[in-house]
């Protein structure tokens, strides 16, 4: 049986009367990268920060690497690395230096120089922190959050703000970290970050667990199947094949039908062979896949916005 | 090397690589020094204090004895003299009247325990910065003399031997002031320094970590100790080579230096608790610190500001930091001294007390 690094039992916490996390229990197992995918004001950061030992839960149990947060908070922080949300480091100190200082805050620390190297920021050791972009700033966060060889890495909106390639630069060292056998807890708002990089995933939506597993499990389960579509079609082939195809629809020039796991095949054949032999335009067929976004349009009948807390 | 020496060093590397702080704290006291120094201490070095004695008794003779003994001003006997109108003619900065029955009113007053009705007057020309020297001088050599009269222990004395070698000018008078703004700089440091970092995350991240908040506050009044320290060591140099100050420094000056920077620390630590971020906190202390470096006593004398800004400034702590260090480190007034640091060394005790207790980087 994988063992479990973290272990979460009806866990709330309050504001005065608001609820921010409304009684949620979750657990994580060793090696794999949980996400928790969800929108602004979702609980997600709170959540993580109580795990973190920086926030103190209302009630409800936790317990991180076999510790529990309330009494053993100073053998937690030893253990986990952390890479909080908006993180900036010393503007004013350059790579090595603002690794170095943060190594210095365990009785245990690796070696600075080999933590560069493991994250490919060699170049721009002694680059000061205010020079970096934003994707490197974020990169020599993740450095900073492994500076103790963190049993547990929690890696909060890691990507918020950051252009495509930097992204993927984070996401390459997210992946490394469980390469390296890393326990990783991501919150995110992206979906695509979560898909990417998850082995499981929690939506959170108004401080409560609304759906859990892989993300081809949610996707499989809440996505709503997968769609076809035939774009760009004239009036005459639009009606061939909504009369053709089960469920077929209309919207504007283009044919949409829902593909159920039975019918995708045939259904994407009747709509080839109609357009074929009908001698009918149309501009494109494809097949688009249910993502994470529709798991939790289809779960809350809202969108995933950007945002954070 | 801990996290407590990292984070000592790491600060310091920070501060002088940001060139702007290291210009505003370190170098913006000696603009301040010279830009007022010029201002107000254009004129002679040596400050003349014409008197007019109408008492003649022995008293009146001792008084005039002290204050000459301090060597501080050139006493000039203007009897004869009109004196009044030469004081509008803008011939003198200051000029003091001792009235008649001045020694046997205070014979008087010291028999029967009470206040003397007979008071020194003097005359002053608000726009001559001379004259803010003198009417201090006078009243630090009144206290001197009032507390040898009425035969208390000896705890405020004017010390001739140390005052003999003073010229007091100007820029003496200012120094001291001057020394006082850069140890207020301690709460800019605090507020800056606190609500800057927690903007950016970086409480966050360190209490997520094994490092206290307790001992980044230690780490952090080193820091801010030390930098205050060198503030103080720039205008210091500047004044002992440029203008012949001899400002001495004793354990009195260092306990204000020491009591000062915790008593400004501490105000800065609450300040930044309370404040939602950077921004606002900045401006709020701004808002306050600039009126107080003004009138405080550290560029002109109290005594010479209206009544409504001597009230603000009696209730400023810089204006006790301020007379703390003249009284220490020129007039050479050690029991004047001795008041001031009990005084800032409370508000440093309780203030500094304060700010550790309401210091939390962790988030509710």
């Amino acid at each position: 049986m994988t063992e479990k690094v973290i272990e979460v039992n009806s866990l709330v916490k309050k504001y005065g009367n608001l609820t921010t996390v409304d009684n949620i229990s979750f657990s994580i197992k060793k090696g794999e990268i949980f996400a928790f995918l969800g929108p602004n004001g979702a609980g997600k950061t709170t959540t993580v920060e109580i795990l973190e030992c920086l926030r103190t839960a209302t009630s409800g149990s936790v317990n991180v690497l076999g510790y529990n947060i309330k009494k053993d908070d100073f053998k937690i922080k030893q253990r986990i690395g952390v890479l909080p949300q908006d993180f900036s480091a010393f503007e004013w100190l350059n790579v090595y230096e603002n690794i170095d200082y943060f190594a210095k805050m365990y009785p245990k620390h690796l070696n600075v120089d080999e933590i560069i190297e493991t994250l490919d920021l060699e170049d721009k050791r002694n680059t000061l922190f205010k020079d970096l972009s934003g994707g490197l700033k974020q990169r020599v966060g993740v450095a900073i959050s492994l500076v103790n060889d963190p049993e547990m890495v929690f890696l909060d909106e890691p990507t918020t703000g950051l252009d495509p390639k930097a992204r993927r630069d984070v996401w390459d060292a997210v992946k490394e970290l469980k390469n390296k056998g890393k326990t990783v807890f991501l919150t995110t708002h992206y979906m695509d970050e979560a898909y990417y990089l998850a082995d499981r995933v929690c939506v959170l939506h108004k401080g409560q667990i609304i759906a859990e597993g892989t993300p081809d499990d949610l996707i499989n389960r809440y996505g709503g199947g997968n769609t076809l579509i035939i774009r760009g079609c004239d009036p005459e082939a639009r009606n061939e094949l909504i009369n053709a195809i089960p469920d077929g629809t209309v919207e504007g020039n283009d044919v949409l039908a829902k593909l159920s796991e039975d019918d995708a095949v045939a259904s994407i054949s009747v709509a080839a062979s109609i357009i074929n032999t009908g001698d009918f335009t149309c501009e494109e067929i494809y097949v688009r896949k249910s993502t994470l976004e529709d798991v939790f349009l289809n779960l809350t009948g809202e969108k995933l916005t950007k945002g954070g807390k | 090397m801990s996290g407590f020496t990292s984070d000592i060093k790491y600060t310091l590397k920070s501060f002088f690589r940001n060139k702007r702080i290291v210009f505003w704290t370190l170098f913006f006291p000696i603009v301040l020094f010279l830009l007022f120094g010029y201002i107000f201490g254009s004129q002679s070095d040596s400050i003349n204090l014409y008197y007019q004695d109408n008492d003649g008794s022995q008293m009146s003779n001792s008084f005039i004895q002290s204050l000459n003994s301090t060597g501080a001003v050139n006493l000039k006997s203007g009897s004869d003299m009109d004196l009044s109108q030469m004081l509008k003619d803008g011939k003198i900065s200051a000029y003091l009247i001792i009235p008649s029955e001045f020694g046997q009113n205070v014979l008087t007053a010291q028999h029967t325990n009470s206040s003397s009705s007979s008071g020194i007057q003097i005359y002053y020309d608000k726009s001559k910065s001379s004259s803010m020297a003198v009417v201090s001088i006078v009243h630090q050599v009144t206290d001197s003399f009032n507390m040898k009269m009425s035969n208390t222990q000896q705890l405020i004395t004017v010390d001739s031997e140390n005052a003999a070698t003073k010229g007091m000018n100007y820029f003496d008078f200012l120094l001291p002031g001057i020394l006082a703004i850069c140890i207020m700089s301690a709460i800019n440091m605090a507020v800056g320094g606190i609500t800057h970092l927690r903007d950016i995350g970086l409480f966050r991240k360190l209490s997520t970590t094994p490092f206290t908040s307790m001992q980044w506050i230690g780490a952090k009044i080193i820091v801010w100790t030390t930098i205050v320290v060198l503030s103080l060591v720039l205008p210091l140099v500047l004044s002992w080579l440029a203008f012949g100050t001899h400002p001495n420094i004793n354990l009195i000056t260092v306990l204000l230096v020491i009591a000062g920077t915790a008593m400004f620390a501490g105000l800065g630590i609450i300040f930044a608790n309370y404040a939602k971020d950077s921004e606002s906190a900045v401006t709020a202390v701004m808002a306050i610190t600039f009126p107080l470096m003004f009138i405080s006593g550290t560029f002109i004398p109290v005594e010479n500001m209206p009544w409504f800004l001597q009230y603000i400034a009696n209730i400023s702590p810089l204006t006790y930091l301020s007379n703390g260090l003249r009284s220490s480190m020129i007039t050479g007034n050690y029991g004047d001294a001795v008041t001031n640091l009990a005084i800032v060394g409370v508000l440093g005790i309780v203030l500094f007390g304060i700010g550790v207790a309401v210091f939390n980087w962790k988030e509710d």
